[in-house]
């Protein structure tokens, strides 16, 4: 018998039609996702783009730091956050990628613990910097929409290398000098020094001509250039008594006549084969001397330099100086020629010659990478220790590596703001250099992984404290009679425009005093930090997140937050701070990872 | 066996299933409506964020908001005897380039510019400044060694008058002048070596130090058209001293400045600068230009600019993608900084216009390939 479906039929019937239409509406989600997920993979596309960018093109210079002391614990410029690595450069408030709060941080959940992982290693978790990555002027800046990119938080994955040292910290060399100049000099902060025989006023401080610490005959030559140089008015005869310390200098340097006094015509001097005299010694006679004949064309005319082309010249007579007089000379226009292109042929042959000889710094004129020696540390051998430098007697232990060059260092002398320090006994095993040694490219990379995470709709998201901030994040002063340590942390220049590595990344943002009482939405832009150091309000204290109080060091460490879109208003999420979050990767770039701080222009 | 109705029962429950199956079919197409609307809008605006981001870095690459071949060419003028960024270097700064130190006109050879070329040192006194104790000329006249001219006439100093003479090397000094001239300020920066330091001498006069360098390389004048803009006592500088506190723009035409003036300009951008500067800058150096001027109303409206300057040394093209929703006016934007082909790289690309200008095809299989507009 014919039958019609039962309720029940059809009942069950609807209820497979409903899922099934559930189903179907459940695709639509999906495909609202993929096109989110498209969205932020572009937008990490466009960060690791940038990041890449300005690793290998954002200038790595911190001209404010102290750069040298007698032991390397006792200045920043050893320290990991002068690292050529890409966190280290790229996590300030200009160049891009702001650590993540740690309590946010931890709160974040990845496939695999890979974040947790992360953490777990000691690295940081980061968020894209909320205004442009221009460098420019933050408090300047045109009112920013909200920036795509942090939807996104990242991390560097993979192990970081042993990079090579940026600064030597016993001597920040290169040191650069005008080629010719007399010996270098200026200000003096060894104020321990006890054998300085040329000390003398400049500029409303104690200067010193440090060079004459690595050669006994430097403090009779430059004695003659300080009487010229520094006399009011100056005159002819001190022009000439410092061109017969610099001819003096010469023959101390076992120079021949045929170095100062060559027959015409000049060829000029670009070699050291001519003379058996050590390099350094022909580039530093021919510097002094050269500086010093072209003073003498301030006061004797092209006729009495024996014109041009030059026939006789100025008889310049034998001056009295220690040990022998200086040698005669007939100076004349073409001579002096010869001396200034000799200084400069020598001085160019002699740094691209010799990159581990110390003997005479290098030509400002022409600054280059190769004036950079290779250095790294020696992480096996059994490292340098001692104490932080305290004046006022405490005493914390101290240690580094020892440190290792690709060559040996020749003539190392002495640093010009420690010059009776010697530099001695510090060096690490050479077997051990690395940095000159064939690599694997796997073994220089690393991996930027984005996930996209919320993190921004939590309760907390801007009053959470910075991510801890390792402790070489603050430059301190190097050592001074008068400083204990506690005023070397104020006795420091905190060069907001100078300073990118030596400061709390989210310093611009950060905020000044707790703003936990706030109403969500309340401007903020006079409790933030930015980057007004001309503006403090009491500049003799020093800066806002520097110098002694705890409201200041808490600035510092960005102890009240950050306003981290930079909407100058504070926000806060729906989110509570109890709530985990699901981080969904996005993307994995796989990036070199140099050892050396290179940087394009 | 008696056909029986639907019973009150059955009529309701079949009521209420069909209202069920109704409400979650009305339910499905709202969410399959809100859910297709949502990716539609996602999808343009990741299409629009996906082309902006690729026009952008075409412009980097290939500089078209500046310079278009043939179609949109307003920075080849020469304004004033000072050339804009893509004038021919023909005109701009005319000469024959070669080897000897009378060579003039931009030499652009890379060897030419070697380290250890000596035609290529700076032969002048660091020390020399302006107001300092070297006002007097007490460490020597560097004129002699390296000059604009080749017999320049130095006035007495302190009673003491040299003489005429012969200077040997005049090639740097006239690279260095005609240069600084020629493609604007960006352009002399970028052009030159990283370690330049920017200075020469030239015949001493009252614009310049008892020496020879002109003040307007050394001292500080605030004025638009002179290049130092501060610490007059600070003396020669090169790239990274002359641009950390200002900075040098690309001006963009589209800006819709004085790029012509703009050109021969420094910027407050950084430190020490204003909200009215930084709009200065932001108005000489960002061209912002409409993303799809034709686009459906209901499109979010996107726009895209890059904004090119010196600072600390580093050149740098910053990129912005920026779009509006046509509904809620919610505005959001996708910024970054990119590397990409410098000033010299897209003159390089550009065909020189007496070869009928255009886009250069380059070749590397030894043929000659055509004048770009740096060609003398």
């Amino acid at each position: 018998m014919r039958r019609a479906f039962t309720l029940f039929e059809i009942a069950i019937s609807l209820a497979i039609l409903a899922l099934t239409a559930a189903a179907a509406l459940g695709v639509f989600p999906a495909g609202l996702k993929a096109q989110q997920t498209a969205r932020l993979r572009v937008l990490a596309a466009m960060k690791a783009c940038e990041m890449a960018e300005s690793f290998a093109n954002t200038h790595n210079t911190n001209p404010a730091i102290d750069a040298e002391a007698f032991a390397p614990w006792d200045v920043p410029s050893s320290r990991c956050s002068m690292a050529p690595d890409i966190e280290q450069r790229l996590a300030s408030h200009r160049f891009g990628i702001m650590p993540l709060p740690l309590a946010i941080a931890r709160r974040l959940d990845a496939d695999g613990d890979e974040i947790a992982r992360v953490l777990d290693d000691g690295a940081l978790l980061y968020y894209a910097q909320p205004m442009a990555t221009s460098n420019l002027e933050e408090e300047n800046l045109e009112a920013l929409p909200a920036a795509e990119a942090q939807k996104l938080v990242f991390a560097v994955v993979g192990h970081a290398q042993a990079n090579a040292l940026g600064i030597f910290p016993w001597k920040s060399w290169p040191y650069h000098a005008p080629y010719p100049s007399p010996p270098m000099h200026g200000l003096l902060r060894d104020t321990f020094a006890t054998t300085a025989t040329t000390t003398f006023d400049l500029d409303g401080g104690a200067n010193a001509c440090w060079e004459e610490y690595s050669d006994p005959h430097i403090p009779e030559l430059f004695a003659a250039y300080r009487a010229y140089a520094f006399a009011t008015p100056p005159d002819a005869a001190g022009a000439e008594r410092w061109l017969q310390a610099a001819l003096w200098y010469c023959e101390r340097m076992g120079l021949p006549r045929a170095f100062y006094e060559p027959a015409a015509p000049y060829a000029t001097l670009d070699g050291f084969t001519t003379f058996a005299v050590e390099p350094a010694k022909q580039v530093q006679a021919m510097r002094f001397l050269a500086h010093a004949a072209i003073a003498m064309t301030r006061w004797k005319t092209l006729a009495e330099l024996g014109g041009q082309p030059s026939s006789g010249g100025y008889a310049v007579p034998p001056g009295m100086f220690s040990v022998a007089p200086s040698p005669t000379l007939t100076l004349s226009h073409d001579r002096i020629g010869y001396y200034h292109a000799s200084c400069l042929a020598l001085a160019m042959r002699f740094a691209a010659s010799f990159p581990y000889d110390w003997g005479a710094p290098r030509p400002l004129q022409r600054a280059t990478m190769m004036d950079y020696p290779l250095i790294e540390w020696d992480m096996f051998a059994p490292p340098l220790t001692g104490s932080l430098f305290d004046a006022g007697g405490a005493s914390v232990a101290a240690a580094q590596w020892r440190p290792i060059p690709a060559q040996p260092i020749a003539n190392i002398g002495r640093a010009a703001s420690f010059p009776d320090h010697p530099i001695a006994g510090i060096w690490g095993d050479p077997a051990r250099f690395t940095l000159t040694a064939s690599f694997a490219p796997a073994e220089r990379c690393r991996q930027l992984v984005f996930w996209s995470a919320d993190w921004q709709s939590y309760e907390d998201a801007e009053t959470a404290p910075s991510a801890p901030l390792d402790a070489s994040r603050y430059p301190i002063a190097a050592p001074a009679e008068w400083l204990d340590f506690r005023a070397r942390m104020y006795e420091v220049e905190f060069r907001d425009e100078q300073l990118y590595s030596f400061r709390n990344p989210e310093k611009t943002m950060a905020f000044k005093a707790d703003v936990a009482g706030l109403p969500t939405g309340a401007p903020v832009e006079h409790l933030m930090l930015l980057n007004k150091w001309w503006d403090v309000p009491q500049p003799d204290q020093g800066w806002e997140d520097a110098a002694e109080g705890q409201a200041r060091r808490s600035t510092f460490i960005g102890r009240f937050g950050a306003d981290r879109n930079f909407n100058k208003r504070l926000d806060r999420g729906p989110v509570p701070a109890s709530a985990r979050m699901r981080a969904t990767s996005v993307a994995r770039f796989t990036i070199y990872d140099p050892r050396l701080p290179l940087v394009l222009h | 066996m008696r056909q029986r109705a639907f019973t009150l029962v059955e009529l309701m429950i079949s009521v209420a299933l069909g209202v069920a199956v109704v409400g979650v079919a009305f339910a499905g197409v709202r969410v399959a409506s809100a859910s297709v609307a949502a990716s539609s809008r996602i999808e343009i605006e990741n299409a629009i964020m996906r082309e902006g981001c690729l026009r952008a870095f075409e412009r980097v690459d290939f500089w078209t908001d500046c310079d278009v071949p043939g179609s949109y060419e307003p920075l080849r003028a020469i304004v004033a005897g000072r050339g804009l960024a893509f004038a021919p270097m023909s005109l701009a700064f005319p000469g024959a380039a070669g080897a000897g130190e009378a060579a003039r006109g931009w030499d652009g050879d890379e060897a030419a510019w070697a380290p250890h070329d000596p035609r290529a040192w700076m032969r002048g006194s660091m020390i020399e400044r302006p107001q300092s104790q070297d006002v007097d000329l007490r460490f020597g006249r560097y004129g002699l060694f390296s000059n604009l001219d080749a017999a320049p006439v130095a006035p007495p100093v302190g009673g003491v008058d040299y003489g005429a003479v012969q200077v040997e090397r005049t090639w740097h000094a006239n690279q260095l002048r005609g240069l600084i001239g020629a493609i604007g300020w960006y352009g002399f920066i970028e052009y030159l070596p990283a370690n330049a330091i920017y200075t020469w001498y030239e015949t001493p006069s009252a614009r310049t130090t008892a020496g020879g360098i002109p003040f307007d390389l050394v001292r500080e004048s605030g004025a638009d058209g002179v290049f130092c803009f501060e610490n007059a006592n600070q003396g020669s500088r090169g790239r990274y001293r002359m641009s950390h506190r200002h900075q040098f723009a690309m001006p963009a035409p589209l800006a819709g400045g004085d790029y012509a003036r703009d050109h021969y300009r420094w910027f407050s951008a950084s430190f020490g600068g204003d909200a009215a500067t930084m709009r200065a800058f932001d108005g000489a150096a960002t061209a912002r230009v409409p993303l799809l001027p034709l686009a459906p109303a209901h499109w979010p409206s996107a726009r895209v600019s890059v904004t090119r300057y010196v600072m600390n040394a580093r050149a740098t093209a910053l990129c912005r993608v920026r779009w509006t929703s046509p509904l809620t006016g919610h505005v959001a934007e996708a910024s970054f900084s990119a590397w990409g082909t410098s000033l010299r790289g897209a003159r390089q690309q550009r065909r020189h216009p007496d070869q009928g200008g255009g886009w250069i095809e380059w070749h590397n299989d030894g043929r000659t390939n055509p004048r770009d507009l740096d060609a003398p």
